[in-house]
């Protein structure tokens, strides 16, 4: 069986100490857009960007309308650096 | 480990001097400021540390108490996955922002390379992973998922489906760029594990409790597959450890020729209480036929 990618809601609070109203908030204001439709069940990247919204709002003091805007700006950037390094690769 | 001198405060420091200065080592030292800085990464580990040893009233009480160790802390600390780790090679957030922004990246090319000059790139591939019922491999479902850019995709899992297959979706992938083509969408199959179910190549097994009276004597009995319950025949004389086959019960081949089977190990449970009646019943027959299962392994 290959490594588990998927996670329940239940399992996510046991395992990373999560409350169930945060997760659920995210997924509400849209910080997580979790690629599985019919299931509440989320992946690494939904509980790595979940990790990273808890780190901004308890270790940074981040406040709610700004998250959006972070998370934004975190993917622009990674959008970036990734594309220009397929950018790199195509015309070397 | 010395949680204060983690944190660079005295023993007296107030709680609110405490989270203080976790918040700024932490804001120094985090994983997503610091993408692949191996020692910032273990400093932002052993900062979580110490915070959650003594970051509360009622932890550090307990911890001054010595009812709270490291290695309590450590089951609480905030270990990873870190944002980075999955983004910075193209995860599915950063494809996320791609849909609709693609212009922004032609006009800086273009820019770049000179006004007027035409940039043509394709899109980039996208994979998603979907993780799947063993029944749905073996008789085919209809699922949906969301797409970068939160376009939903109805993805057909043909019957007979391996693990690891990965389904195409033409040009359902990344934008491309000038007269670039968009990437494509692959979707990998993942097999969902189950407590009952254990997989064996194409073979499924599963453990069957039986009783005494069914081991010693045989009898029919119902065994779920994944296609749904089955009569199983217990041969009489049967053991815990006896392994029942049926045909064509498992997964689908690796080479597409047909299913694997289920196989049923059975394992004989004596009732939760027993009475005087069984007690002595099971001593006289064991005095009137000794016999001892552990003498080939002595």
């Amino acid at each position: 069986m290959k490594e588990k990618n998927n996670y329940e809601i239940t399992e996510i609070i046991e395992l990373y100490k999560l409350n169930d109203i945060f997760i659920y908030e995210c997924i509400e204001r849209e910080w997580i857009v979790p690629s599985n439709t019919e299931e509440t069940r989320l992946d690494q990247e939904d509980i790595a960007r979940i990790l990273l919204i808890k780190d901004l709002k308890e270790i940074f003091g981040v406040n709610d309308e700004s998250i959006p805007i972070i998370l934004h700006l975190i993917d622009q950037i990674h959008w970036l650096k990734t594309r220009l390094t397929h950018y790199m690769e195509s015309i070397t | 480990m010395d949680p204060y001198e983690i944190l660079g405060v005295s023993k007296n420091a107030s709680d609110d001097e405490i989270k203080k200065a976790y918040r700024n080592l932490a804001k120094k030292n985090h994983p997503d400021l610091n993408p692949n800085n191996k020692e910032a990464e273990q400093k932002f580990k052993n900062i979580s540390v110490a915070y959650s040893l003594i970051g509360t009233k009622e932890a550090r009480e307990k911890f001054e108490k010595g009812e709270l160790d490291q290695q309590a802390a450590d089951a609480r600390f905030r270990s990873g996955p870190f944002y980075h780790e999955y983004q910075d090679s193209g995860g599915r957030y950063t494809n996320y922002y791609e849909s609709g922004n693609e212009d922004i990246f032609r006009t800086f090319f273009s820019e770049f390379m000179g006004k007027g000059r035409q940039v043509d790139m394709p899109g980039q591939d996208h994979l998603y992973k979907m993780e799947i019922d063993l029944k749905d491999a073996v008789s085919g479902a209809e699922r949906e998922i969301m797409l970068a850019g939160g376009t939903r995709l109805k993805v057909k899992i043909p019957a007979g489906i391996e693990e690891g297959s990965k389904l195409k979706f033409k040009e359902q992938g990344g934008p491309g760029v000038g007269k670039g083509k968009p990437g494509d969408a692959y979707v990998e199959i993942i097999f969902k594990s189950s407590k009952d179910f254990k997989r064996n190549g194409s073979d499924i097994e599963i453990e069957i409790p039986i009783t005494l009276d069914e081991a010693v004597n045989g009898l029919k009995i119902k065994v779920p597959t994944i296609d749904g319950a089955v009569l199983l025949t217990v041969p009489p004389g049967a053991n815990t450890g006896t392994k029942l086959r049926i045909k064509e019960k498992g997964l689908p081949r690796q080479n597409g020729k047909g299913r694997g089977d289920q196989i049923v190990v059975l394992k004989v449970a004596l009732p939760e209480k027993t009475d005087s009646e069984f007690n002595e019943f099971i001593k006289k027959w064991s005095n009137d036929h000794p016999y001892n299962p552990r003498e080939k392994s002595i």
